[in-house]
């Protein structure tokens, strides 16, 4: 019998090590990017603050569209699947706050972190991922250049940036959106929707998705960036490590969305975070 | 002492592995022998595998050197090694008196900005153009001003005549091209030591000669080392003041040319000669 187990016993214990000792390495490069993230930005000779700016606007600009589609469907499409039942119950004049609600408070942040991942992560694992293949990571370590203070660094930084800015984008997109279908098609007024969205939400929620996004970031670039690092062999292992990062990347942003939701209804419960008036 | 012409009167033109006569080149003698580079017993095992089995040889100052070898027999993790990018079992690895194997990082990083690289597949960075590719350890490691890097890379791309390449992506050139970008990037800061991994492979004949001629007059303008990893045997000759040859872990035979071209050794004389049958393929 103990034969028996000790092979699957084993095989679990080794899943483990791996994945503790994955985890672990995955936090201390992590941590080293972001320690030389910060140091970049007043040591000028880590990386160059014009690849950071390149990354921002390459980041961003390349999930821009995506994320102004989607949100304006998003905020439509709440609006739509809402305002009926409150209608039929008249408040009407509810259904703009509890859009602005979910929407930053939950659906911006998320929706656009998990686009983001999509899009950039995949592109990061695999760029990454290409130029250790291809021997650039060595030629800058030949230059006394660190891969991690070079090219880790900037896009770690660059993807807090990009992905806060864009759920503000989105935030703003998808009330837009709501407001549209909500005049359009629903007849409420522009002052019931401001009104009702000033009701609702304060600036705090605005802000606690901006944090969010930072780290949803942290997330993103760890995941995506150290696995572009620890790609080995040749072009199957690049494929498999860029699908593997988006992966991940989904899994980690809803478990750091469940972690931040917890810790402010923690922080409301002490009453420590401002709320909006009943 | 280098080979000459005359002492290379045996080889019969049919017997390199281009079935041309080799052309050997002299570098400038330094006045004063200094060992720039000291290799010690180094020992490598890659998944059970030992590449390098008590490697050692020590190179001179201001002297071309090359390391030939079959394909897989460890030329490449040999100068990694030297670069301290491979960690090794055991060995020393001195390049200008710092132990790379053993030391810091700051210190193997103080070691490696005296050094340039020319890596096999160029490994110029895809994302940013050829001049900041060239640009880039001098933006990092000195405190010129953007006017005199400028300067500097259009130097250095002039001497490899890739001047015209300034703002082209390394995706839009052809493959010797980006050696030769490779090969100023290298230079860029003055090395004391070039390492070139296969700077001809993939190149035609006649860029191939190109390139290795670029590389001597490099090395004897700048006055530095050069150490090529080859299985060229064209480059090898043309370049070298010594060929080391590096088999099953160990160096082989380390000499000057001549001495491989008039070997009587089995091994060495089915890899010059480039024939299938011999103790290389087993036979």
């Amino acid at each position: 019998m103990s034969l028996l187990l000790s092979r699957p016993v084993s095989q679990l214990g080794a899943v483990i090590n791996g994945g503790l000792a994955s985890f672990g390495s995955t936090l201390r490069f992590t941590g080293k990017a972001y320690a030389y993230g910060f140091a970049g930005l007043v040591r000028p000779r880590l990386y160059e603050r014009r690849e950071l700016l390149r990354q921002i606007e390459s980041m961003g600009g390349r999930s821009l569209p995506l994320i102004v589609f989607v949100a304006l469907l998003i905020g439509a499409g709440v609006m739509a699947q809402t305002v009926p039942d409150f209608q039929r119950r008249g408040v009407p004049e509810v259904a703009p706050g509890v859009l602005a609600i979910t929407i930053t408070r939950f659906i911006a942040p998320v929706i656009t972190a998990l686009l983001f991942a999509g899009r950039v992560g995949a592109s990061l694992s695999a760029e990454i991922g290409s130029m250790k293949l291809g021997e650039e990571l060595d030629a800058l370590r030949a230059m006394a250049i660190k891969p991690i203070a070079f090219v880790a660094a900037p896009r770690v930084m660059a993807v807090g940036f990009a992905l806060a800015g864009l759920t503000i984008v989105f935030e703003v997109v998808a009330l837009f959106g709501g407001f549209v279908m909500g005049v359009v098609t629903f007849g409420i007024s522009p002052g019931m929707f401001g009104e009702s969205v000033r009701r609702f939400i304060v600036l705090y929620d605005v802000l606690f998705a901006v944090v969010k996004a930072f780290c949803y970031a942290i997330g993103i670039a760890a995941v995506a960036l150290h696995r572009g690092f620890q790609v080995e062999g040749g072009s199957a292992e690049l494929g498999r490590a860029t699908m593997g990062a988006v992966v991940v990347c989904q899994a980690v942003i809803i478990a750091i969305d469940l972690a931040c939701a917890m810790v402010n209804n923690v922080l409301q419960y002490w009453g420590l975070v401002p709320m909006a008036p009943v | 002492m280098p080979p000459s012409e005359a002492s290379l009167a045996p080889f019969r033109p049919s017997d390199t592995n281009r079935g041309e006569r080799p052309v050997v080149r002299q570098t400038p003698q330094p006045q004063k022998r200094e060992t720039v580079v000291r290799v010690a017993d180094v020992v490598k095992d890659y998944d059970g595998r030992r590449v390098l089995d008590g490697v050692s040889f020590e190179l001179e100052r201001g002297r071309v050197y090359s390391i030939i070898g079959p394909s897989g027999c460890g030329k490449t993790t040999l100068l990694k090694s030297m670069l301290g990018l491979v960690d090794v079992n055991s060995g020393r690895i001195e390049l200008m008196g710092v132990d790379v194997a053993s030391a810091s990082e700051s210190k193997v990083d103080e070691v490696r900005r005296r050094i340039g690289v020319v890596f096999q597949s160029a490994a110029l960075l895809s994302s940013v153009s050829v001049f900041d590719n060239v640009a880039l350890p001098l933006r990092l490691h000195t405190q010129k001003q953007e006017a005199e890097i400028r300067e500097t890379v259009e130097h250095k791309l002039g001497l490899v005549g890739m001047k015209d390449a300034l703002d082209r992506k390394p995706g839009e050139l052809s493959g010797g091209m980006k050696k030769r970008c490779a090969l100023a990037r290298a230079i860029a800061m003055e090395p004391d030591l070039l390492f070139l991994d296969e700077p001809t492979s993939g190149a035609d004949p006649v860029t191939a000669a190109v390139l290795d001629d670029l590389v001597l007059d490099l090395t004897k303008r700048i006055g530095c080392t050069a150490i090529a990893v080859t299985h060229e045997m064209r480059t090898a000759f043309r370049l070298s003041y010594e060929i080391l040859m590096l088999w099953q872990g160990r160096i082989h035979h380390k000499g000057v040319p001549s001495s491989f071209i008039e070997s009587d050794d089995r091994l060495i004389n089915q890899f010059v000669q480039g024939r299938k049958d011999g103790p290389l393929s087993g036979a």
